[in-house]
């Protein structure tokens, strides 16, 4: 039975977030008076791309049918380390070095337990989440820092500043989700990503690198984590103690929002990029349209089930009919 | 032990008596009859707030000749904190203050302390509360609300539309705060408030939340974040957003967190309490009960010159307050370190 494209497009998640996105969209524009301002949407493209630059390694990484707890307490360890060294006045170029060096030697602890040794990865991040996040106290010494002495204004530019109307993180953000885009979908060791979420053992047959491919995921990961610590860090101006906590959780609510499958083998980067800016979306509108602040977990928790909910349905429809 | 205090304090009461003494510090901070050993266990060491508390309970130790001992777990723990209170127990110390970090389960170890002859005492946050002797407490949730809404108020001219950006929606000292806020809001019929949002205990949050608030309000006057990350959430949100003088940012936090600000003229005002004073008089009143002091209902404690405000006693409650709350401004901030 050849589908056509059309079809296959209409049947995806992605599909089905956008559309949930688009009456969302139209529902807060005609209700408020300035969600559709640009001052707005460029406070979502803000509040976005944090969570989206991470969910992009989570994505891979979950599509490896593995899951990455970590991923909160990278951000912290890397944003102390970063700013830190940005108050020591070291040059900003190597600043972002430092913020993706660490990220990556970081990631690829995890990718190293996880793909060389073979413990499972829930236990692996599980552990480095709570060893990373001592380490912020150790680090830290209880003290937060940026807010006094302040960031230089070089560096906060990372986080608040704007090129064309439109913020840097959200340059960073679409840049590196094209990048990943196009890497999962067109490389060689993208497809393998996916060949081992979908059977290992076939996988390893077929003669993928599945050890070495795994620590590169999570290597990887660990560098757009970096990444995200730098913006998060110059953005707020300041590193607390815990910078980054909760963080993951967010990052694999978009993920998983966006398609990807937690059983791993299907998952993309749009999909991901999608599920982050619905959860801001609704957080968004629903201060513009100033519902009550306890219902917001209650609809960002609707939406999801019901999203996935879709998803079975159509699923369904599709094996029985 | 305690006898020969009371001896003393008698004595003393004597000679306040019989000498005509004007009303200065020196009658109330008198040296301590034996170095009485004073713990003060934190939530947790190694934050600025805490290590300025250390700094008051030093100075009031010097002062009055005791020994005071500062010890406490690097995290937040409740098992850990328990685990310091019973090593004091074990070395033998005259007092041991505790700023609870589950005012529930510190009871027992409490109990146990106090079993052992230890006056045990609560300082910052209250916990144990039939065990303990006496809490120090650094303000009264009305006094905080009422003047953290009062200075909103000023700031704002006495009229327009404010919002608070809070912590966590069941962080009970928060929510205090607020009820009271909105109390004192009947003073200001031109002012509304027209939201209440939360951000729980991240920067990040509270910028994304006072972004989105300001969108929402554009007539917005004032902002007020709850908690020690709020405020200087919703700060950098006014920055970010353009609304540098048009929308005052305020609330409560530590100074450090908003010296920057301050100086740049973005906020104009906060709210906090001394925690250094606090310290100070944590410990002062761990040796007058230690002398055998009875403090009286409604009595005024006068420590001029040793801390800037006049703390009172609540016989009901058995709580000591240090005072109304600091406000924080471009004239003052720069003498806290913390």
């Amino acid at each position: 039975m050849g589908k056509s494209i059309a079809v296959r497009l209409l049947r995806t998640r992605q599909f089905t977030v956008a559309i949930v996105l688009l009456i969302l969209v139209i529902i807060f524009g005609v209700s408020t008076k300035n969600f559709l301002s640009t001052s707005n949407l460029k406070n979502v493209l803000l509040q976005v791309s944090t969570i989206s630059i991470a969910s992009i390694g989570m994505t891979m990484i979950i599509i490896t049918a593995g899951i990455d707890v970590s991923a909160g307490s990278i951000v912290g360890v890397v944003a102390v380390i970063v700013g830190k060294s940005t108050l020591k006045g070291i040059p900003i170029p190597l600043i972002l070095l430092i913020g993706i060096g660490v990220g990556a030697l970081l990631g690829s602890l995890n990718g190293s337990i996880v793909g060389f040794i073979g413990v499972p990865p829930i236990i692996v991040t599980l552990g480095t989440m709570s060893f990373l996040r001592a380490m912020v106290y150790q680090l830290l010494g209880g003290r937060w820092i940026g807010s006094f002495p302040p960031f230089p204004a070089s560096f906060r530019a990372f986080g608040i500043g704007e090129i064309l109307g439109i913020p840097i993180p959200a340059w960073i953000m679409f840049t590196l989700a094209g990048v990943f885009a196009y890497y999962l979908r067109f490389r060689a060791t993208g497809r393998y990503i996916y060949a081992i979420g979908n059977n290992p053992e076939a996988a390893r047959v077929s003669g993928i690198p599945v050890k070495r491919v795994l620590f590169s995921v999570y290597t990887m990961a660990g560098i757009l984590y970096g990444i995200a610590a730098v913006v998060v860090c110059a953005r707020t101006g300041i590193v607390q103690t815990n910078t980054g906590a909760g963080f993951e959780l967010a990052v694999i609510a978009a993920t998983v929002l966006g398609g990807t499958n937690i059983l791993g083998g299907e998952g993309s980067v749009v999909g991901s990029i999608l599920g982050a800016l619905l959860v801001a979306i609704i957080k968004n509108g629903m201060v513009l349209m100033n519902l009550p602040a306890l219902t917001e977990g209650l609809v960002v928790g609707s939406i999801i089930i019901v999203s996935v909910f879709a998803d079975i349905l159509k699923a369904g429809r599709e094996n029985h009919g | 032990m305690r006898r020969k205090g009371f001896l003393l304090i008698a004595i003393a009461v004597i000679v306040v008596l019989i000498l005509p003494l004007s009303a200065s510090a020196g009658n109330w901070v008198a040296k301590a009859s034996k170095p009485w050993k004073i713990a003060f266990v934190p939530k947790l060491i190694g934050i600025p707030y805490f290590n300025a508390m250390e700094a008051g309970g030093k100075r009031a130790a010097k002062d009055l000749s005791v020994k005071f001992i500062y010890t406490g777990p690097t995290t937040a723990s409740v098992p850990e904190q328990i685990q310091y209170i019973d090593n004091l127990i074990t070395r033998g110390v005259d007092a041991i203050v505790v700023a609870p970090n589950d005012p529930a389960a510190i009871t027992p170890i409490m109990k146990k302390a106090k079993a052992k002859g230890i006056l045990v005492m609560t300082s910052d946050t209250d916990g144990a509360q039939g065990v303990r002797e006496l809490f120090v407490n650094q303000a009264r949730a009305r006094d905080i609300g009422y003047t953290l809404m009062d200075v909103t108020a000023k700031l704002m001219n006495y009229e327009g539309e404010f919002a608070i950006v809070s912590g966590g929606p069941t962080a009970w000292n928060l929510n205090t705060w607020i009820m009271y806020q909105q109390k004192r809001l009947a003073k200001y019929p031109k002012i509304q408030l027209v939201t209440i949002r939360y951000a729980g205990e991240d920067v990040q949050r509270a910028i994304n939340v006072g972004l989105s608030v300001l969108q929402a309000f554009p007539k917005l006057k004032a902002i007020v974040g709850e908690n020690s990350t709020a405020a200087p959430g919703v700060t950098e949100a006014v920055k970010m957003a353009g609304k540098v003088g048009k929308v005052q940012p305020t609330g409560i936090t530590v100074p450090s967190m908003m010296k920057d600000y301050v100086h740049k003229g973005i906020c104009k005002a906060f709210v906090l309490w001394d925690p250094e004073n606090l310290g100070y008089l944590t410990v002062w009143a761990a040796t007058q009960l230690l002398e055998g002091k009875k403090f009286k209902n409604e009595e005024k404690i006068n420590l001029k010159g040793k801390i800037s405000t006049t703390p009172t006693y609540e016989a009901a409650k058995k709580e000591l307050i240090l005072g109304p709350p600091l406000v924080f401004t471009a004239k003052n901030i720069d003498k806290y370190n913390f």
